[in-house]
């Protein structure tokens, strides 16, 4: 199966990954309103970073709801990185109540309805790649219970958003058993 | 060819699924004593509150025998095996022939000694679905409720009664609540908001005797020479690994039953995984039991394909926790008590409330605490079960976005190359 794939040398930290990803999984898909409608609105300061989505939320300032995100180290090295769809994939394996699940083409996917906002996914995740929705939650009486967010690899596209977004070509969709010979990757 | 799971759980499932990445064809058997099709048993508390759907405590959708081949011997308990017949006995008198047996009984609770008179009153444990339902149904006209044991089993339960509008009083022996999980930092900020939404704690402390008329609790009696008002007392000190259906068999048990890196027992073509299994754990390679569900379901996979004869070498177990009780959540992994000649770096931010904490020994991570900046931070999972050395990026650890840039090169690359 195909996945996104970051190449490190080519990101120019500009976020329109994100941007492109918040724009697809917005109810409009259009920038303008998901940003300013929709009320998911950027801000530097709280997306950066949120110790509880919910306080951002309820600050008028949410989290950005992109599935990926552009990591840096604030010395020039940066990438985009989301979901690797794992063959064995350990939030799969740590989840709680079945919630996240492999789809019948590969896809690690959430389902939404069931996701009790336990953490168990953060926790196993190794690549750092789940993330909290505070938009949602379904244990009832507990007000700040989200759910998990994580990449879907856009199920209305043939190319991920994000990929198509990417003004260097930074993020490429590519076969999972080319990656260990992509060697433009690994041979700077 | 037909493999025999003893349990219907985490490690049961993870059994089941890898089998038939392997073998699509044997019979698959699985024997339990609750009547639940396969559910989690880590959302029991909030299902007392009645907070999650019954749907919701389901750990996989209901056509998952039947698509997996699995014949569910459910409500039947297993009682004994002949390892010289591989026949499993049921408590019926049916005998399950098997070729490869998982053990994957899970835990049970422990009931301390030393608690007079507990025999003659119905006190209760919180561990299945039943628990659950008999809890619901008895603290409904309580006024006072005591829980012992300030472990994870013991406050979801506190945190579900508090949800049905109960309040609770926890009895625990050590000096910190969730010793497992959280350093004394942690245990000391969750404990003043649990405090905060009215349970009360009798910590370095324990329950000696219990008061009842004609077998109806009354009060308890503590340690420290309080008496405590109860009409109903859950005891929830821990769980121990359920090993009876093979106690006086020439099976290797220790705290659990010992298994090795194939997850083999001692006795040929018997397997064991999950809360009853004593298996390797990464940081140490020592051998112990971890009742986790990431390592029950690991170990259960493991099992599943060396049973289906594809071998596959169990790398290790980390032990780690996700709690979140009082709205605060709190990942943390690896040691809890710095071992011996570690450092410990820590972080505390008391506006954002924020507290984080990593020990590092000969260089490596062996233990990181997160309390609310839970973002990311299963890169550290990463960092401890490669025994990565830190470090050249130890200043960064702290960082509110550490992430894969702040690594070497060397190890990002290799990172990229781990398996997709």
């Amino acid at each position: 199966m195909k996945v996104v794939f970051p190449i490190e040398e080519r990101c120019i930290d500009c976020h329109l990954c994100e941007v492109a990803c918040i724009v697809e999984h917005s109810e409009t898909k259009d920038p303008i309103l998901a940003y300013m409608v929709e009320g998911l609105s950027f801000n530097e300061e709280w997306s950066a970073f949120t110790p509880d989505p919910h306080e951002a939320l309820e600050a008028g300032k949410p989290k950005p709801l992109n599935r990926t995100r552009v990591r840096n180290n604030g010395a020039g090295v940066s990438f985009s990185m989301m979901c690797r769809h794992c063959e064995e994939p350990k939030c799969v394996e740590a989840c709680k109540n079945g919630s996240l699940y492999i789809a019948e083409d590969g896809r690690i996917l959430l389902n939404e309805d069931k996701c009790v906002g336990c953490w168990m996914c953060i926790m196993a995740c190794p690549w750092g790649a789940i993330s909290r929705n505070p938009t949602r939650g379904n244990v009832k009486g507990l007000e700040r219970t989200a759910i998990s967010h994580k990449c879907d690899l856009c199920p209305d596209r043939e190319i991920p958003a994000c990929v198509m977004a990417c003004p260097t070509e930074a993020l490429i969709y590519i076969e999972k058993e080319e990656i260990k010979n992509y060697e433009v990757r690994f041979s700077r | 060819m037909r493999y025999v799971l003893v349990g219907n759980s985490i490690a049961a499932t993870g059994a089941i699924e890898a089998i038939r990445r392997v073998d699509k064809d044997n019979e698959i058997v699985v024997i339990s004593d609750e009547p639940h099709f396969v559910y989690t048993r880590a959302l029991i508390h909030e299902y007392l509150a009645s907070m999650v759907t019954e749907d919701m405590m389901y750990y996989r959708p209901r056509d998952f025998y039947e698509k997996n081949g699995v014949t569910p011997l459910l409500g039947r308990k297993a009682v004994s095996v002949d390892f010289e017949k591989k026949e499993v006995k049921l408590e019926d008198g049916e005998e399950i022939k098997y070729d490869k047996l998982l053990l994957a009984t899970g835990g049970k609770p422990f009931i301390p000694p030393g608690i007079e008179d507990l025999a003659k009153i119905r006190y209760f444990t919180f561990t299945k679905w039943k628990d659950a339902d008999e809890l619901r149904e008895a603290v409904a006209d309580a006024e006072n409720i005591v829980v012992l044991g300030a472990g994870l089993i013991g406050l979801q339960c506190v945190d579900g009664l508090l949800h049905m509008g109960k309040r609770a009083t926890v009895v625990e022996l050590a000096d910190t609540i969730l010793p497992m999980a959280l350093d004394r930092k942690a245990s000391d900020i969750i404990k003043d908001a649990l405090e905060k939404e009215g349970v009360k704690f009798y910590l370095n402390n324990t329950i000696t005797k219990v008061y009842h008329r004609n077998g109806e609790l009354k009060e308890v009696q503590l340690k420290s020479g309080e008496r405590l008002p109860a009409d109903i007392l859950v005891i929830a000190v821990g769980v121990r690994p359920r090993t009876d259906i093979v106690m006086d068999t020439k099976i290797e048990i220790d705290r659990g039953i010992v298994v090795n890196e194939l997850m083999e027992t001692n006795i040929p073509d018997v397997y064991a995984a999950g809360d009853v299994a004593q298996g390797k754990e990464i940081i140490t390679g020592i051998k112990m039991v971890i009742p986790i569900i990431p390592v029950a379901y690991a170990h259960g996979k493991y099992a599943g394909f060396n049973m289906a004869g594809e071998e596959r070498v169990f790398p290790g177990a980390l032990s780690m926790n996700s709690l979140q009780f009082a709205n605060i959540p709190v990942i943390s992994y690896g040691f809890i008590k710095p071992p011996e000649g570690s450092e410990e770096l820590t972080y505390f931010d008391p506006d954002r409330l924020i507290y984080k904490r990593i020990l590092i020994q000969n260089d490596r991570i062996v233990g990181a605490l997160f309390l609310r900046a839970v973002d990311r931070v299963g890169i550290f999972r990463y960092l401890i079960e490669r025994k990565l050395d830190v470090t050249s990026f130890k200043e960064h650890l702290l960082k509110d976005d550490f992430d894969y840039p702040y690594l070497p090169k060397k190890y990002r690359l290799e990172m990229w190359r781990e398996p997709y």
